[in-house]
């Protein structure tokens, strides 16, 4: 990663890439979401020897594996149900390869949807209760955007008002602001666009707001 | 009603990456993957009737 990131910086001194290949790049390099074509490409073809034989889907188990188990654990405070959860988001990712087709999302934009219909699955069959996880420094930037000062004044309040809200504004404020996705990123999560993610976040936060006032 | 948890202590990489088990996982595809939702089972099934009719004429 440091190796290219240092090839990339000396072919941009020598203005060998052109100004459109310095944006894609840069990109890639950043975001551990939004991946290069030729990764994209490598995992199409992994998933299409995987819709033949099942066991080529391993190297995409083992890459995802980590993401997807912790966006079941913030949500599910129990290792040894997000371990079973992350093992069925898996096995109905591979029984639903076939299904898969690539619309120019990221497959692993795919998994986390399957993972948030298993995980809100979970909360139907109530095998398990609804777990917000927030750090002090994930929360330092929600009291930005809510213009608040004073971490240890607004705390409890803050957990008072992560209770009320509603589901779906409390998965766009989690997903936004504890787990630091892009909009594009929620967008294609919920299948939405990325403007749609944006203003739906926006409303959500507004919404914390008044009931922070309350 | 929910649970907020405060700086809950996070799983280190390690300790995730060992819980992985793929095997488990393709167990549990073969187990999911009925006979009966394969095609091939209905044409074998619907080849063998056509064949045991025709030889019962």
């Amino acid at each position: 990663m440091i190796l290219r990131y240092v090839k990339y910086k000396v072919l941009l001194q020598v203005h060998l890439i052109p100004r459109q290949t310095r944006k894609q790049c840069t990109m890639s390099s950043t975001s551990l979401y939004h991946q290069s074509d030729t990764r994209i490409q490598s995992e199409l073809q992994i998933i299409e020897k995987s819709k033949i034989n099942p066991q080529h889907f391993a190297p995409l188990y083992n890459e995802y594996y980590e993401s997807i188990f912790r966006y079941v654990i913030k949500r599910i405070n129990d290792t040894d149900l997000a371990c079973d959860i992350t093992s069925n988001i898996f096995v109905k990712a591979i029984t639903n390869l076939s299904k898969y087709e690539y619309r120019g999302l990221p497959f692993s934009s795919w998994l986390f949807r399957i993972a948030k219909s298993e995980v809100y699955q979970s909360f139907r069959d109530q095998k398990v209760k609804r777990t917000v996880s927030i750090d002090k420094v994930t929360i330092v930037q929600v009291f930005e955007e809510l213009d608040l000062d004073g971490l240890d004044e607004h705390k409890e309040k803050l957990k008072k008002v992560l209770r009320k809200i509603n589901e779906k504004d409390l998965m766009l404020i989690e997903m936004r602001y504890f787990e630091k996705r892009s909009y594009r990123e929620i967008g294609e999560i919920l299948s939405v666009t990325e403007n749609n993610a944006k203003v739906k976040t926006f409303r959500a936060l507004q919404k914390l707001k008044v009931l922070f006032k309350e | 009603m929910r649970k907020i948890l405060f700086n809950k202590k996070e799983l280190s990489s390690d300790q995730i990456n060992n819980m992985r088990d793929f095997d488990l996982v393709l167990k549990k595809v073969q187990a999911q993957r009925q006979y009966w939702r394969n095609p091939w089972f209905y044409g074998t099934i619907g080849l063998a009737s056509i064949l045991s009719f025709l030889m019962f004429i």
